[in-house]
């Protein structure tokens, strides 16, 4: 049964994202991708030597099939990682057309952050 | 520890171990939880315990929302934090404070399980957060609807380090609001998200 989403993500609505290290997890069997970086501010991340496969199964936007998945991978870096990452093979159209679904209605960033 | 509460304090601290003891005090901290402890439940240690505290849990399974305010260590050996069959809000909320430890828990059936708020300098290590999942109907909307593993919200400089987050209804960690500087380390994510809508990112 596919009924994973994503393993670890850094969503940024209210604030920058920065220096945060990722690294060393292990990141299985989630439906969108395994670490995301969905926010378009978020500077200064580390993700690295993180084993994130068999991701993507639900082949939804804006991660599609992708293990690990950067809106603005520019920005952070990303380096030793086991996994098929969309900043490798997406040409910058792909990448802009991706952040304005992430950020779109129904997108992934589109409402606020609540919480409990 | 004991030595170093004042006298004031260690009458209320003993008349409240009298009303929530089980049994008496173990000897290696004041501020033990569960069949051999001080305690009943967690939060009434951690309400009690003085700031550099540390707040041991044993075995058992409690079925309580544990809030966190104050620089303490809770760490548990075998003990699950149980918000039962339709339970909702957060299991641990750690919020507005810094140096803190939360270590060894089973955190189960809440919306969210662990949730560091405003919390900078602390650890979270050697947990397990599993099967926490939103209570609210559908439509569930990304980042409002709580159903995560792990949040760090607004939090600075801490470490995430050997945990397993699974079963959570979206995301098994998700960091947000301005969090910087922490450092997520060896920890397993996997088979969240059973309440994943389709249509939202």
């Amino acid at each position: 049964m596919l009924r994973n989403h994503w393993g670890i993500i850094i969503n940024t609505p209210a604030a920058d994202a920065s220096a945060n290290i990722i690294r060393t997890n292990t990141v299985h069997n989630n439906g969108r991708a395994g670490i995301a970086i969905l926010s378009l501010t978020a500077r200064g991340n580390t993700v690295e030597n993180n084993d994130v496969t068999g991701n993507g199964l639900l082949n939804l936007a804006p991660s599609l099939r992708f293990d690990l998945f950067a809106a603005s991978p520019a920005d952070n870096t990303w380096r030793n990682n086991q996994g098929n990452a969309n900043f490798a093979v997406a040409s910058v159209a792909t990448m802009a057309t991706v952040a304005a679904e992430a950020f779109g209605p129904g997108g992934c960033m589109g409402p606020p952050m609540g919480q409990r | 520890m004991r030595s170093t509460l004042s006298a004031t304090t260690f009458v209320l601290a003993t008349t409240l171990f009298a009303c929530t003891s089980p049994s008496p005090a173990g000897p290696s901290s004041a501020y033990q939880v569960g069949a051999t402890g001080n305690f009943s439940t967690i939060q009434a240690a951690v309400n009690l315990a003085p700031g550099g505290a540390v707040v041991e849990v044993f075995p058992g399974t409690y079925t309580e929302h544990v809030t966190l305010n104050k620089p303490l260590k809770l760490r548990a050996t075998g003990a699950v934090l149980d918000g039962g069959v339709s339970g909702t809000g957060v299991g641990i909320l750690v919020s507005g404070t810094s140096d803190v430890e939360v270590s060894g828990f089973t955190v189960q059936n809440f919306e969210r399980g662990i949730v560091f708020e405003n919390v900078v300098n602390s650890v979270l290590k050697s947990n397990e957060v599993r099967n926490n999942t939103t209570k609210s109907a559908p439509p569930f909307v990304f980042g409002v609807t709580p159903w995560e593993g792990i949040v760090l919200i607004a939090s600075r400089n801490n470490e995430v380090s050997g945990n397993y987050s699974h079963d959570n209804g979206h995301d098994g960690l998700m960091v947000t609001g301005g969090s910087s500087g922490n450092r997520i380390l060896n920890n397993r994510f996997t088979d969240n998200g059973a309440q994943t809508p389709t249509s939202v990112g």
